[in-house]
């Protein structure tokens, strides 16, 4: 897990250093427990029971356990791309689907690695294959990203981002 | 087992082809206070995220930002709070349905700037995954507003020649001065 | 469906081998659809496992791999958790 004095050392990884194939360093979340999974419920007041009732979860619906949240995965990976783009790149956009549950006693490695890379008006793009792989192997949330990372002697990154035209959706 | 028609049936019909680019209402999905520390905190404890951009203001000042910042994720949690001074939806739940999920009968807006319904049979629906694009981090005091619209709506045809749609649901989180803060696109397999 | 196995596993009444063998979530979950949602070992040597699955085949497997010898295995009809009743056929 980062700390908060790493978060505010973090030093620019500048899109020139990046290739495609390169694995950005994991970030490594639990083993998650049911009070994870109950924080994050009363965070954003979803009371629906298979998150924090065991025994609803099992006799009622079937489940292994109670689940970890597919809002706090979605929570998760934006979270992972700020912090690899800091301080001043652009965790532009993330895209991803719900695989294999989350019960508590699982680890959590949120991974990425990068499969493009293009410069588009003058600004430094990557795209990247992410994920969210439990400790037995199992991918839980797999997905693509675009970030954007500044060019060494480039210009800066526009904040608020606006996308170029040609990748615009 | 599905409940599409006939595989010779099209699910993607007039009505339902009518409703890409439908859009619901833009409503405020914050509370009149926007966007302030407390729930700011809890948000990003529960995940996980010790950042200082979110909680010291000397050193968030300094950055590019000019202040704290907010995940633009938490704008989409924001509508779903219980409203003051609402009745608890959570006892009216349980009261209606002893056997309540937590969430079938937990009503806890007005329906405001819910998009109207599909019109199609396939009733079973699953998560087929989503996007978030981001574009500004909300700041404190920021009020969030929202609005949806059916962004798209595809047909595909399974290998036993059933038909489901895939159906994108596109939400655009704005602030006070009409700034895009996120996108949302969620897709749903109807099936 | 859900089932109780009733067998004796040899070294699981000994508590670090339990957890050797129950602790990790691939050791009780079969397939996304089987799991082992609870396991007993009682004082007289014996236990119970507790199954849910859409077949009791996976069940059999898992405790054939996990070195049972099985007494009986039984579907379940209806619980009690500490006030909760759940039917579960």
């Amino acid at each position: 897990m980062t700390t908060a004095q790493e978060l505010r050392e973090k030093k620019q990884t500048y899109w020139d250093d990046v290739s495609v194939g390169h694995q950005f360093a994991p970030l490594i979340i639990g083993p998650m427990t049911p009070t994870h999974l109950f924080r994050w419920s009363a965070a954003i007041e979803n009371w629906h029971r298979i998150h924090y009732d065991q025994s609803f979860a099992i006799y009622h619906e079937g489940l292994p356990n109670i689940l970890g949240q597919g809002s706090w995965k979605q929570s998760i990976l934006p979270r992972y791309l700020k912090d690899l783009c800091l301080p001043d790149g652009w965790p532009w956009k993330v895209s991803f689907q719900h695989r294999a549950m989350i019960v508590p006693g699982d680890t959590i490695t949120v991974w990425g690695a990068v499969t493009k890379k293009y410069e588009e008006e003058g600004l430094g793009f990557l795209d990247l294959d992410v994920g969210m792989r439990l400790q037995y192997d199992a991918e839980s949330c797999p997905g693509r990203a675009t970030i954007v990372l500044p060019i060494r002697g480039g210009k800066p990154i526009p904040y608020p981002f606006v996308p170029p035209k040609k990748l615009a959706n | 087992m599905s409940n599409a028609p006939a595989s010779t049936e099209s699910a993607l019909t007039p009505a339902v082809k009518a409703m890409i680019g439908v859009a619901a209402e833009k409503v405020e999905a914050s509370f009149d206070w926007g966007i302030e520390r407390e729930g700011l905190r809890i948000f990003t404890q529960a995940i996980m995220d010790p950042d200082p951009r979110y909680w010291d203001d000397a050193f968030a000042k300094a950055t590019k930002f000019g202040g704290i910042i907010t995940p633009p994720i938490y704008c989409t949690y924001i509508g779903r709070r219980q409203r003051p001074g609402a009745d608890d939806p959570v006892t009216r739940a349980f009261k209606e349905n002893p056997n309540s999920d937590g969430i079938g009968g937990v009503r806890t807006g007005e329906g405001k700037g819910s998009l109207p319904l599909v019109p199609t049979p396939l009733k079973r629906i699953l998560n087929a995954g989503n996007e978030i694009e981001l574009r500004q981090y909300p700041k404190l005091g920021d009020r969030i507003f929202s609005q949806a619209k059916y962004a798209d709506i595809k047909e595909r045809v399974q290998k036993d020649g059933s038909r489901m749609l895939v159906v994108t649901t596109e939400t655009i989180y704005t602030n006070q001065n009409d700034e895009v803060l996120c996108i949302l696109r969620a897709s749903q397999i109807r099936r | 469906m859900r089932w109780i196995a009733i067998g004796k596993a040899s070294g699981w009444d000994d508590l670090a081998k339990f957890t050797q063998e129950m602790k990790g979530t691939a050791e009780w979950r079969i397939d996304p659809k089987c799991t082992v949602t609870g396991v007993y070992a009682m004082d007289d040597g014996r236990m119970i496992a507790e199954y849910h699955g859409p077949t009791v085949a996976e069940f059999e497997a898992w405790l054939k791999k996990k070195g049972w010898s099985v007494e009986s295995i039984t579907p379940l009809r209806h619980v009690a958790k500490a006030g909760d009743i759940w039917k579960v056929t």
